[in-house]
């Protein structure tokens, strides 16, 4: 209470000095010195205090807990044209939860439960991340176990709040499935101020799990992957404006990823038996501007040995999606319980082959072959709890169109 | 379905470009605009780290959460929090701190007194 009525007091006082006061050369310098001093009044309550704003450099801060804890979910409504196929579906909860033992050593981890209950060939309870950041300095930090892929934007970007649409995009379901996670040990870090890396050695994908029309997504090791035939995987993130004072440019983001490896990796350390390999490049890229977000994705995965695999696994798989959103709602209107919202308009073309390419005489599954228009709504009630909506108007390479698809979801993330 | 689209992604674009919504929170001033209306040794290179940790580390997870759309007093535990869960280290959870906290706090003075220019 007390901290709530200081609260409110501060900012009353900062309004009002504010609103009766024009900043103005030196008075306006020395006012907002006076403001700052209040911020760091406001700041400093707890007896555990941090360190004052102005003097941060000043000795270490107390943090209350070595804990975080965290998670996100989603509910979905899902309705098929002409279909008796329409349900609600708990998608997603998931829990995080990390430890920070040191200054330099951190634990992370996120655990899931998918489809509200875990049944034979449905739900699924599974870790999504268990690694641990040894943190040596900004260039070379370690990372070790359980960790997402470091491909594409959704994969590593995924809470409901930070994508557009009910559903996640149909490139990052079929050409780079998400969630996909890796165990291994590898490096990241920042090159340059502008430029971050990853870097890691992980288990690689069972071959056996590839199919015509889903692509690589069965291929994913969600309980003990084999090391028969280990993957390298990585990423580069190029800021190349971030240095400049343009705010029209500096929020863009240019991603590089890769991953390659052998196929023979089974559960359990019981490998599959077959010869065969995967290469896969992806490039995309973010940028936001005043009330515009962009976002788009390239990705193609060649399989060498496809053969082998399960019939008609293609021998090259291509995909790309590109979105742009428009943020709508007017300050004006942020008021009240609105006064952290935020209404987008947003508008996305995926277009997914899983069967770009087959090897000779291998027959096209025309289904892998498809395309989609999402238009759709996230409106934020907050920062945290998302309220969204979508049409998808699918077609694929077979005649006529797949069935439209209406789909609503409540998301979360805290 | 082709031309169904066509016409609402068309319908998207036209409402992008003659839109005119006020969204004066969505910025990222840089270090040297806001030393520009201080004049108390603010750390320069802190405001600049600061801002390049905003674009560059705190949108790994999440999409860009803009300095104005918290209040400053906010950002502290939001940072505290985060910072973790990004894998920062103390001095960058402090950089970051003092440019979202300081940028707040300007963004809000400057929307109560909208008339007044502070890079003079």
């Amino acid at each position: 209470m007390l901290i709530s009525w200081l609260f409110r007091g501060a900012c009353c006082l900062t309004l009002m000095i504010a609103a009766t006061t024009p900043m103005v050369a030196q008075d306006g310098n020395e006012r907002i010195v006076e403001r700052l001093e209040q911020l760091e009044q406001a700041l400093d309550l707890s007896p555990a205090s941090q360190t004052p704003l102005l003097s941060w450099t000043e000795g270490p801060r107390d943090l209350p807990s070595p804990f975080t804890f965290g998670g996100y979910g989603e509910v979905h409504g899902n309705f098929t044209e002409g279909s008796g196929n329409d349900e609600i579906d708990i998608h997603r909860f998931v829990f995080y939860m990390g430890y920070q033992f040191e200054d330099w050593i951190q634990l992370h981890s996120e655990t899931e439960i998918e489809h509200a209950f875990v049944s034979e060939g449905d739900g699924e309870l599974s870790i999504e991340q268990l690694h641990f950041d040894f943190l040596t300095g900004n260039t070379f930090n370690i990372r070790a176990g359980r960790m997402l892929t470091p491909v594409g934007i959704t994969n590593l970007k995924h809470e409901p709040p930070s994508f557009n649409g009910v559903e996640r995009p149909s490139f990052d379901k079929y050409i780079l499935p998400t969630t996909w996670s890796s165990d291994g040990i590898g490096l990241f870090g920042k090159l340059m101020s502008d430029l971050k890396y990853q870097i890691y050695l992980v288990g690689g994908l069972d071959g056996e799990g590839f199919s015509s029309k889903n692509g690589i997504r069965g291929g994913r090791i969600k309980e003990r992957p084999s090391l028969n035939e280990p993957a390298i995987t990585g990423r580069f993130d190029f800021f190349p404006f971030v240095r400049l004072g343009n705010p029209a440019a500096q929020t863009l983001r240019l991603g590089l990823s890769g991953y390659g490896g052998g196929l023979d990796n089974g559960n359990h350390g019981t490998n599959p038996g077959v010869e065969s390999s995967i290469w896969l490049a992806s490039a995309d890229f973010e940028y936001s501007v005043h009330n515009v977000d962009l976002r788009g994705a390239v990705a193609h995965e060649q399989i060498s040995g496809a053969l082998e695999l399960a019939d008609g696994v293609a021998s090259d798989i291509f995909g790309f999606y590109l979105e742009m959103a428009l943020h709508i709602l007017p300050d004006s209107m942020k008021i009240g319980r609105f006064s952290e919202s935020d209404l987008v308009l947003f508008a996305r073309y995926d277009d997914v082959d899983t069967q770009f390419e087959v090897p000779a005489g291998v027959v096209k599954n025309e289904a892998g072959t498809r395309d989609e228009v999402t238009l759709g709504f996230t409106w934020s009630l907050t920062r945290q709890v998302v309220v969204k909506g979508d049409i998808q108007l699918r077609d694929d390479a077979n005649p006529g169109d797949l069935p439209t698809l209406f789909n609503f979801g409540l998301g979360w993330e805290f | 379905m082709g031309v169904l689209a066509l016409r609402n992604l068309l319908l998207v674009v036209l409402l992008a470009v003659t839109g005119c919504v006020s969204l004066s929170q969505m910025t990222m001033p840089t270090a040297e605009e806001l030393a520009d209306c201080v004049s108390y040794s603010v750390d320069l290179e802190a405001l600049k780290s600061g801002r390049e940790i905003a674009i560059i580390d705190c949108t790994d997870c999440h999409r860009t959460y803009w300095p104005a759309e918290f209040p400053p007093q906010a950002w502290s535990g939001i940072l505290d929090k985060m910072g973790r869960r990004a894998s920062l280290s103390e001095i960058e959870i402090r950089e970051v701190k003092l440019y979202f906290a300081t940028v707040s706090e300007f963004s809000r003075l400057q929307q109560a007194s909208p008339e007044t220019d502070s890079s003079e």
